[in-house]
């Protein structure tokens, strides 16, 4: 072994607990590594089973969700670890100087110094990356079995609500991607420790033998002008005073501090969207079981109007609808609600004057360019008999006459907005094909947002919404509320399987219909399901990445503040109390916490606000200031900061003011 | 009038077989405006002296009286705020806060003390040790004996019962030497400021008005050189 093999050697033997501390956070920064490369090859390899080789026909997008986060995880995991190794490198060739100093007066040149530090990072990478790569294998069987554990259930349950589904990662370890991560890994720690030693490397010999810190520093004009020894007390001045001019010292324990505080606060924000998006996607509906019917449609262009047109292939008939209500009622009529819709067939053009002010607003908000006559698509509703007998109660009209629900909820800029759309004194509509044919409808009763019931705020899509007797519709849904759900559901399978054989099975692309019978909240379990797959996958993430981070906080505060046990030593010579002192390292704390969220906080909010303004332009969710996470973070980052430097004051305690005074004399 | 009054003072480091007796029943007074010089061989007992009459040791036995007050019947903290007020430490490396600046660290003793800063007399004393110019500067940027001037200073801010100074030249070449013991020595002849000085420097000890001289731990010689 060279002799600066040996030093550096002996170096981590000395330092054996600062060693340990370097080796897992290198073991970690691998194992994140692995596991997150692994993970795209497992899931890479699920979807290749579910959708075929090529993803089928949305292979870019898909690929895009793998890659994308894959991306975003290795850089954030790369740039944390170079800054935590770097800086561990930092603190160790500091610790060497006087060595180097000798070193270099017995002729080692700058070459070798260099050399020595770097034997440091490989041979604690020989130990480090192996281990890092056995436990990336470890980490990504653990994500699959967690990850299998919430696929079972969102399985079945889109086997219930769609049809046979499966979905599982099966995991794939193959040596060119732990060869990958292996690599990656130590390039990283090469490149982290390769800045500390050439500068070590560079520094003179009396400089070095002078224990000259590695970084320096001098003040600025107004730091020599003003000091801020004055601010406040004694104890506040000098906590301001030590951590603004020991700021190189503390700068890596304040970058990971920041990136850990952004990654919460995005990650918490996250999770705030899901929730809300949930909540607003929720299907808020008193009954408990939806039995449909949908059938398939094929659409082209038109060739003698050049529109788009569809034709549903099996549509559903006014009295196959009322057959099925009749039987399915017979079984429970508790919030029974049937209705059937097409949105397909019908276009409307309407003039301006028909528009309402607010509805000229809802448009302006959808970047609509208001025209003289404008085109909207309408949606007809058929209904079962009771529902629409009490919506023509509603109108006053008689049983037999079309109802346009005049009311239109729309995103406004975030914030959901229910509004009246059309003028009142609407009397005809003329409903136009794509084929060129038109009819007019006249239109005998108008609801509007305070007389349309409860249940049909969910099925306002279109702001043309009419409803019309007897006619035949692409969908139809029954919905209830049976005693027992289990016996219902079986019941209405029976019924739909008479009207539409094999409905329910793979074959609708055949067919031309499906048929489903689910429950209402089988929706909300579905993104239950996925947004707790996602967080769990996240949080295991970000809290991962925090431990490397905070390592390194750990780290380099508890060297810095053995490093200043001379300076506490004389502070304290010369009159200073341990309650002061005390004082004087909490205030330190918390400016160290202050100056952590200065950074993070803000880039953190930002970064929530511009992923929340990308999410209201597509469904309604306001936004939130994340105040819990914020606090949370608060106190996370203080008792941090304050635990360990109180605990490595802690181990200070014992020590004589003046072995302490001697043991250092720089 | 007796600033200082050493009684019976005793050090033992360790236990049994390998108990070291640092200091053994030494006592001595110094009167106000006295010159004092602590000489002796390495290992003597000096330095131990000098941190226990600081109050910054605890002894094994016996008591220093400062002003008439007994330093060891206080606590620590008690006995932290009565050094800052009654003491002034001067140490042979210097030991100044690197990161605060030469006026900082010359403050500290008073700032620490609650005091607002006097000013004036900051500027004298700047004046006195010859670093109004370099006053912005920090330690690192300044000369080993410009450092121990800013001891100096911080020794002289807060009006001391007396200064104790261990080797204060001892890690000084002997232009930057003369110049510290000129600054002593000046406190002292001016300010009548008493001053307790430990050294190996014999030049320096001829300087004083008495001599002690410590051997294994005890008092061997106390010469009165000046009436």
């Amino acid at each position: 072994m060279s002799v600066t093999a040996y030093l550096a050697f002996s170096q981590l033997i000395r330092k054996r607990s600062r060693s340990l501390v370097t080796i897992l956070i290198i073991a970690l920064s691998t194992s994140l590594t692995t596991a997150v490369c692994s993970l795209v090859a497992s899931g890479n390899e699920m979807l290749v089973q579910t959708l075929g080789a090529d993803y089928a026909s949305y292979g870019n997008a898909y690929k895009a969700m793998l890659l994308v986060p894959a991306v975003i995880f290795g850089g954030l995991i790369l740039t944390m670890s170079v800054i935590v190794i770097s800086n561990v490198f930092k603190i160790s060739a500091g610790e060497r100087l006087s060595q180097f100093g000798t070193l270099k007066c017995v002729g080692a040149t700058g070459k070798q110094i260099t050399e020595t530090v770097m034997y440091e990072s490989i041979f604690l990478s020989i130990i480090a990356i192996p281990a890092g790569v056995l436990c990336g294998i470890l980490f990504t069987y653990l994500g699959a079995a967690v990850a299998n554990k919430y696929l079972d259930d969102l399985n079945r349950l889109v086997n219930m609500m769609i049809r046979k589904f499966t979905m599982s990662v099966e995991v794939v370890i193959a040596w060119q991607i732990l060869l990958f991560s292996g690599v990656i890994s130590f390039l990283a720690v090469l490149y982290s420790a390769y800045r500390p030693a050439s500068r070590a490397g560079k520094k003179a010999a009396l400089e070095c033998m002078k224990q000259v810190e590695m970084t320096g520093f001098s003040l600025t004009r107004k730091e020599k002008e003003k000091s801020s020894l004055l601010l406040g007390s004694i104890e506040g001045g000098l906590a301001f005073t030590n951590v603004r001019r020991n700021r190189h010292k503390t700068k890596s324990a304040i970058t990971v501090l920041s990136i850990s505080i952004v990654l919460f606060i995005v990650l918490s924000g996250l999770q705030d969207i899901a929730r809300r998006a949930e909540e607003y996607l929720n299907f808020d509906a008193k009954q408990t079981i939806i039995v449909d019917y949908v059938s398939n449609r094929e659409g082209r262009v038109n060739p003698d109007t050049g529109r788009r047109e569809y034709r549903s292939l099996n549509p559903i008939t006014a009295a196959t609808a009322a057959q099925i209500t009749e039987k399915l009622k017979a079984y429970t009529d508790k919030d029974f609600i049937a209705y059937g819709n097409d949105y397909d067939t019908y276009f409307a053009m309407l003039s301006r004057e028909m528009l309402t002010e607010d509805m000229k607003e809802a448009l302006a908000v959808q970047e609509w360019e208001l025209a003289d006559w404008n085109e909207f698509e309408v949606e007809i509703l058929s209904m079962d008999d009771k529902t629409y007998q009490e919506l023509c109660d509603a109108a006053g009209v008689k049983k037999g006459a079309v109802i346009l629900l005049n009311s239109y909820t729309y995103n406004d800029r975030g914030r959901e907005k229910r509004i009246v759309p059309f003028a009142e004194n609407m009397e005809t509509i003329l409903l136009e094909k794509a084929d060129g044919t038109a009819e007019e409808v006249i239109i005998e009763g108008m609801l509007t947002t305070e007389e349309i019931p409860e249940d049909f705020f969910f099925l306002n899509m279109n702001p043309i919404r009419i409803v019309m007797p007897d006619v035949t519709v692409r969908g139809y849904s029954w919905m209830s509320s049976p005693e027992d759900e289990e016996g219902y559901m079986e019941y209405a399978e029976e019924v739909l399987e008479k009207y539409f054989p094999g409905g329910v099975s793979d074959e609708y692309v055949e067919l031309g219909y499906s048929t489903r019978v689910y429950r209402t909240d089988d929706y909300a379990k579905v993104m239950n399901i996925a947004i707790m797959i996602a967080t769990v996958f996240l949080y295991s993430f970000v809290i991962m990445l925090t431990v490397i981070g905070m390592m390194n906080v750990i780290s380099t505060i508890s060297a810095n503040v053995q490093m200043r046990a001379r300076e506490f030593a004389v502070l304290q010579s010369i009159g200073m109390t341990r309650k002061d002192l005390e004082k004087m390292l909490n205030l330190e704390s918390l400016i160290c916490v202050g100056k952590a969220l200065i950074y993070g906080l803000p880039i953190g909010l930002i970064l929530i606000f511009l992923l929340n303004y990308t999410m209201i332009q597509i469904m309604p969710i306001g936004f939130s200031i994340p105040w819990l996470a914020m606090v949370v973070v608060f106190l996370a980052v203080f008792l941090i900061i304050w635990g360990t430097i109180h605990a490595s004051v802690r181990k200070m305690k014992n020590q004589n003011i003046i072995e302490t005074i001697l043991a250092s004399k720089l | 009038m007796t600033v200082l009054e050493v009684k019976n003072l005793t050090k033992i480091y360790g236990q049994g077989e390998n108990a070291v007796v640092a200091l053994d029943h030494i006592s001595f007074t110094v009167k106000k405006g006295e010159f004092v010089a602590i000489v002796g061989p390495s290992g003597s007992g000096k330095s131990t002296m000098m941190n226990l009459i600081g109050g910054i040791d605890i002894p094994t036995e016996g008591s220093v009286v400062i002003d008439g007050k007994d330093i060891y019947s206080l606590n620590e903290s008690q006995r932290a705020i009565f050094r800052r007020r009654n003491v002034g430490i001067i140490y042979q490396f210097y030991n100044l806060i690197p990161n605060l600046t030469a006026q900082e660290n010359i403050m500290l003793p008073c700032l620490l003390d609650h005091r607002k800063p006097d000013y004036e007399k900051m500027e004298t004393i700047l004046h006195m040790i010859g670093l109004t110019e370099r006053k912005t500067h920090l330690p690192g940027e300044l000369s080993g004996g410009q450092q121990q001037r800013v001891s100096v200073g911080r020794a002289l801010i807060n009006d001391p019962a007396f200064i104790l100074a261990d080797e204060p030249t001892g890690n000084l070449d002997s232009k930057a030497s003369r110049e510290i013991m000129d600054l002593l020595t000046l406190a002292n002849k001016k300010a009548n400021q008493t001053l307790i000085v430990i050294t190996h420097d014999e030049k320096i000890a001829l300087q004083a008005d008495r001599i002690l001289t410590i051997s294994d731990g005890k008092i061997i010689r106390d010469e009165v050189m000046k009436a």
